[in-house]
């Protein structure tokens, strides 16, 4: 091999057939026109990373724990063996309650059928917050399908492969949603990528009185055309966060809220993908319908 | 591409994508996730030359869009400007020198960034509001992590090459 070969000389063409590659596949991906040979790749490209995901539970864990054990070990073989039973009685527990707060959310809203999934991976590229799961479209998963947790709404089914599925959150900077206040009952459009992960409600009635600390909900209110079905594929009443802070002024039509999000995102493991509800009914301000 | 770039380039970025997606996406340095797949691209570019660093910045780039929600080549179009703001300057760079790696890999890292934004801009996307406070952290750990792996490339590949002249 001759590194100073490969140094000499730029070749223009092959620099330009990239960029027109990368164009290209930009402008038919944005435009709609990217078919079937692009999600085969992304399959299993996406299931591969699957196979990896057990290495990140091994960061989570508190760093200290395992220095902790060893000196334990070390110290007295007995206590080392109650110290592991104890620590698998605390995972267990934690799964266990886990378990029962995602019990709880369905038995909570017992008319959704809901597809539970675990995550398999953060998207690569951290100018979008979106994640991967272990269902696809084999499982029944969809395009639009919103996705929650424990504590409330997570985000929404982007793209399927058949064993995997790209969420994209509610704090990404693409994504917005039609929520209420729970207590002053108004409505406006949640949108993501605020610094920090927090998340800006806008177009809310200048006459509603917005607190902090007032809980989000989603509102369940649709669009008619199939692209508003379903980018705002939301059944009524889930949680998405609080209410921070409120932005007022008396120049402006209309106010805005930064939310934080009920779900801490970071800590997900498993989620629930809800794949069938009924949807809010919004013929009656239909003006053709009698 | 020189013969083992032809050789390296699919595997190891498939495994920098595998990682990144379950692992390095976990792994938060001064608050900012580091892209292994860019790291790794611009330090092959700074030992390899702006040839085959382009070639490393098309592929790696389509993994990182195939993975993520954004839409696809936005990434290998920044990843390659990265590549081509370095290449005036690869051909002035040795192996013993500090400075000029960082400064090669500080000035890739951040035409990325910078590439990435304007890109998706481009295409109509809403930028999140922290991409640009997060610019100066997100250089300095890549830049940081660039150097040290523009070397272990070196060593590496000069080790594997003395070995073959020996069987041969």
């Amino acid at each position: 091999m001759n590194i100073n070969e490969s140094r000499r000389g730029l070749r223009w063409r092959f620099v330009i057939a990239l960029f027109a590659a990368a164009f290209f596949l930009l402008f038919i991906d944005t435009s709609g026109q990217l078919g079937d040979p692009w999600q085969l790749l992304r399959d299993p490209v996406a299931t591969l990373s699957g196979r990896f995901s057990g290495l990140s539970s091994a960061l989570r864990r508190p760093a200290d724990l395992a220095a902790a054990q060893a000196e334990i070990t070390a110290l007295r073989e007995r206590l080392s063996v109650v110290e592991r039973e104890n620590e698998q009685l605390r995972g267990a527990q934690a799964d266990y309650q886990r378990l029962v707060e995602l019990f709880e959310r369905v038995a909570a809203a017992p008319n959704y059928q809901r597809v539970p999934a675990n995550i398999i991976g953060w998207a690569p590229n951290p100018l979008f917050r979106d994640l991967i799961i272990d269902r696809g479209s084999n499982d029944g998963i969809r395009v639009g399908m919103p996705v929650e947790a424990a504590r409330g709404l997570v985000g929404q089914v982007y793209r399927t492969t058949p064993n995997s599925a790209q969420i994209i959150l509610i704090s990404d900077a693409q994504s917005f949603i039609p929520v209420r206040l729970s207590q002053s009952r108004a409505v406006g459009i949640l949108g993501g990528g605020g610094a920090g992960g927090l998340m800006t409600l806008r177009w809310i009635d200048l006459e509603a009185q917005v607190l902090p600390n007032e809980i989000v909900v989603t509102s369940g209110l649709q669009g008619q055309s199939p692209q508003e079905i379903i980018a705002n594929r939301f059944p009524p009443d889930i949680i998405v966060g609080r209410v921070l802070e409120v932005r007022r002024s008396e120049a402006e039509l209309f106010q805005e809220a930064i939310i934080q999000p009920a779900v801490d995102f970071n800590a997900l493991e498993t989620v629930l993908v809800i794949t069938d509800f009924t949807p809010v009914n919004v013929d009656v301000f239909d003006d053709s319908q009698p | 591409m020189t013969r083992i770039g032809n050789y390296l380039w699919l595997p190891v970025l498939l495994l920098l994508a595998m990682l990144q997606t379950a692992l390095f996406s976990y792994l938060r340095v001064l608050g900012v996730t580091v892209q292994a797949i860019v790291v790794v691209t611009l330090a092959w570019a700074l030992w390899h030359g702006a040839s085959e660093g382009l070639a490393w910045a098309f592929g790696g780039g389509l993994l990182i869009d195939l993975l993520s929600t954004g839409p696809l080549g936005v990434s290998s179009a920044a990843l390659m400007l990265g590549v081509l703001a370095m290449s005036p300057l690869l051909n002035n760079l040795s192996s013993g020198r500090l400075l000029l790696p960082l400064l090669l890999g500080a000035l890739g890292t951040l035409t990325f960034q910078l590439g990435s934004v304007l890109f998706l801009s481009l295409a109509g996307y809403a930028i999140p509001a922290d991409a640009l406070s997060a610019l100066a952290p997100t250089v300095l750990v890549h830049t940081l992590l660039i150097v040290p792996i523009f070397w272990l490339v070196q060593a590496a590949e000069r080790r594997l090459l003395r070995g073959r002249r020996v069987q041969l």
